[in-house]
């Protein structure tokens, strides 16, 4: 599976919770197939997570969830042991673990490999029983299920193939800007409450 | 007792402040451990300032008033956490050790001193350095007023001989 497969298929499963995407082609491809007001769009690097975080802690009826790129929760990784110190049961982190840094000509590798995400979480606390490694649509779609419907926090490491839409001239971009996407959140949770 | 911290807190308290996000620094420290042990109050101990920062901010969007507390240095992590909480207009309250300049003691302050009010100052974040004849609790009470109403990051600094201990009582 490549990064737009993962992406539609989280698309179609979110419903309606909270989604806070990491910087990079992951968020043009979520809001092609399904532009949602609970959603910010390109955070910056190393913090989609925390924000997610703090919503999390903020409205915990809310389902929420963060999806970056493996290079941006790289730089974010002490965010990992925050949240097993604090663990939202209605949080999820999805991290796109394609192995390079999704800029240029997408070419520079990311540190650690795809695979060893898991047991960064469960080396922060994380309950393994939550962290999921999944490399097929299938697997991946039945951990966002229970995510969305089971106590969490749940961290999802969704393993996939180079493609072309990692390349920073090939990015699907959202037709909503930073201070947009903002302002629609905070509305909607608003008018939620 | 330490009357600064108290009435720090009694100013978050007054203000609606339900969530502090902060770094250990042993001049807030009397701050954060009052407000540790305030039922009314949820805490959490942020690995980065900057992380505090994106939380507070996570926290805002979800119709919740918060404070990070930190070191002076921690500011000087935040440069584009701020810089995105400006523009996307979810502002953040911070209370930050130093950034003044009178009574620093140690050289090794002058980096994070310089750190904190560079990113302030850069950004053209509201601020104010804590004076000792301030009244803490109204100083807090309209400094939040300022970030809910006009909805940008404040950065409260608090120098460490501000943040002093309670003068002994007299004998009558």
């Amino acid at each position: 599976m490549n990064r737009g497969d993962v992406v539609r298929a989280f698309a179609e499963l979110r419903g309606d919770a909270v989604v806070v995407m990491g910087p990079g082609g992951s968020s043009g491809l979520l809001w092609q197939a399904h532009p949602h007001p609970a959603t910010i769009y390109n955070m910056e690097l190393a913090y989609a997570t925390p924000v997610a975080l703090g919503i999390a802690l903020g409205a915990p009826e809310r389902r929420v969830l963060s999806f970056e790129g493996d290079g941006s929760l790289f730089a974010a990784t002490p965010v990992l042991g925050t949240i097993a110190r604090y663990p939202p049961a209605n949080l999820s982190v999805i991290v796109l673990a394609n192995g390079i840094w999704g800029t240029g000509d997408a070419s520079i590798a990311t540190t650690p490999h795809a695979t060893r995400w898991p047991d960064l979480a469960v080396a922060c606390g994380w309950n393994s029983q939550r962290v999921v490694i999944a490399d097929a649509l299938g697997p991946f779609r039945d951990a966002v299920r229970r995510s969305l419907s089971e106590s969490g926090p749940w961290f999802i490491c969704a393993v996939t193939e180079r493609s072309s839409q990692d390349a920073s001239g090939n990015r699907a971009r959202p037709s909503v800007d930073a201070v947009e996407t903002a302002d629609l959140l905070r509305r909607y949770l608003a008018e939620k409450r | 007792m330490n009357d600064v911290a108290l009435a720090l807190h009694a100013g978050l308290t007054s203000s609606g402040v339900q969530h502090c996000v902060y770094l250990p620094d042993s001049v807030m420290n009397p701050l954060t451990a009052r407000l540790e042990a305030d039922p009314a109050i949820a805490t959490y101990v942020c690995a980065r300032e900057d992380e505090g920062v994106a939380m507070s901010a996570g926290l805002f969007l979800a119709g919740q008033r918060s404070v990070a507390i930190m070191e002076c240095s921690g500011i000087g992590y935040c440069g584009l956490i701020l810089a995105r909480c400006q523009l996307q207009r979810t502002p953040v309250f911070i209370m930050a050790s130093h950034g003044g300049l009178l009574g620093e003691i140690f050289d090794y302050h002058a980096a994070p001193a310089a750190a904190g009010r560079g990113v302030v100052a850069g950004l053209g974040l509201a601020q104010l350095v804590l004076r000792s004849d301030d009244d803490p609790a109204e100083i807090v009470r309209l400094a939040l007023q300022t970030v809910h109403a006009q909805r940008q990051s404040f950065v409260l600094f608090v120098p460490p001989h501000v943040m002093k201990p309670a003068r002994p009582r007299r004998e009558a």
